[in-house]
């Protein structure tokens, strides 16, 4: 039989090789002179870089951690009860929530429209209004159109930006079942 | 009757703190040997064994209950390990600047023991691979698996390690 490969010593040693080859692989050690000096070099090798560290951890570093690791954290049998009891939620809730923020949002907006249409009528009808026309801003010749177009524009970016805000919230606490840090 | 990494591992996601204090002192010397023949600083590998066993305690719920344990916590380790070499190196190279000029201070910071003395030679990858599997006992597979790299690089370079250790080894004993 042919000496060992370099791969087949090392596979050996590292005891990868199947048991019909590490018969083989064994029983040619035995036979093979050159093979038996690799083989007991590697081993050698092999006892070194498995000798323990000179140096170990601290005494009661095992509970330290486990105290650590279970006192920070919350619990994982909670965490993994709240994902598992959250049922989904069903469609007509998800509709009626929707609608709820929705009109909430509208309600919102129309505020802030109202309030900058108020505003925006005391700048034109003030001596503030100067200043503003001095500005480029022609408030005197708004006209009643104008005013309500740019009071429709204040009041869908109004909603759509309260209702993004909203409706993300909502949907967050719904798919994991609580806020999430 | 010992109980199986499995029951300790069930047990721990409950919160139980005795499970999870008797799992980390089953692997504690295995993860602590990876980190410190890695990174050859006790108050680091510490830290770094630490950090391994909450990581692992933070994400047991992502575990595969199918598999072994230690593959999974070596990789944990051995990527915390590896963020923490480059800081270990600048700070180490820091500390030599400042102690070349003083000789009897360096004298106390030469290495504890043989092994660590002879693994500072191997490139990093080296170092990697003979630690997962002299220290942690990984298969060519599981290391090949938490270095990302193919079993048959994983075998030439525990080949190339050993070469160099045997080596190294022969080289030191003619100094004696």
């Amino acid at each position: 039989m042919m000496c060992l490969s370099d791969d087949e010593l090392q596979m050996l040693a590292d005891n990868a090789l199947d048991k019909k080859d590490r018969t083989r692989a064994l029983s040619h050690i035995k036979s093979c002179a050159h093979c038996q000096e690799q083989y007991t070099q590697i081993q050698s090798v092999f006892t070194f870089l498995e000798s323990e560290p000179a140096v170990n951890l601290p005494a009661g570093f095992a509970d330290a951690v486990a105290a650590c690791a279970v006192g920070k954290y919350p619990p994982l049998a909670d965490t993994r009860l709240n994902i598992s009891v959250a049922q989904p939620v069903p469609t007509n809730q998800v509709r009626t929530k929707r609608m709820q923020n929705r009109i909430k949002d509208i309600a919102i907006a129309a505020v802030v429209a109202i309030t900058l249409s108020i505003l925006l009528n005391w700048l034109s009808s003030n001596s503030l209004g100067t200043a503003v026309d001095a500005l480029g801003y022609d408030l005197d010749t708004m006209d009643i159109p104008f005013a309500y177009a740019m009071l429709l524009f204040t009041l869908t970016i109004g909603v759509f930006v309260i209702d993004a805000f909203m409706y993300r919230r909502f949907n967050k606490l719904n798919i994991h079942g609580r806020d999430r840090k | 009757m010992q109980r199986t990494d499995a029951e300790l591992i069930r047990r721990s996601r409950e919160a139980d703190g005795d499970a999870f204090a008797e799992l980390v002192r089953r692997y504690e010397k295995r993860v602590f040997g990876i980190v410190y023949r890695m990174l050859d600083d006790y108050a680091e590998a510490t830290d770094i064994t630490q950090e391994t066993f909450i990581k692992t305690y933070t994400h047991l719920d992502q575990f595969d209950d199918e598999r072994p344990f230690m593959p999974w916590l070596a990789t944990i380790a051995l990527n915390l390990a590896r963020n923490s070499l480059a800081s270990i190196w600048a700070k180490r190279q820091a500390l030599d600047d400042d102690l070349s000029s003083n000789t009897d201070e360096f004298t106390c910071l030469e290495v504890l023991d043989e092994v660590q003395s002879v693994l500072s030679h191997l490139t990093p990858e080296q170092r990697e691979v003979i630690v997962l599997r002299h220290i942690s006992d990984l298969t060519y597979e599981a290391i090949a698996e938490a270095t990302g790299e193919k079993v048959s690089t994983v075998k030439s370079r525990l080949f190339e390690a050993r070469q160099r250790i045997k080596l190294l080894r022969i080289h030191e004993e003619a100094k004696l």
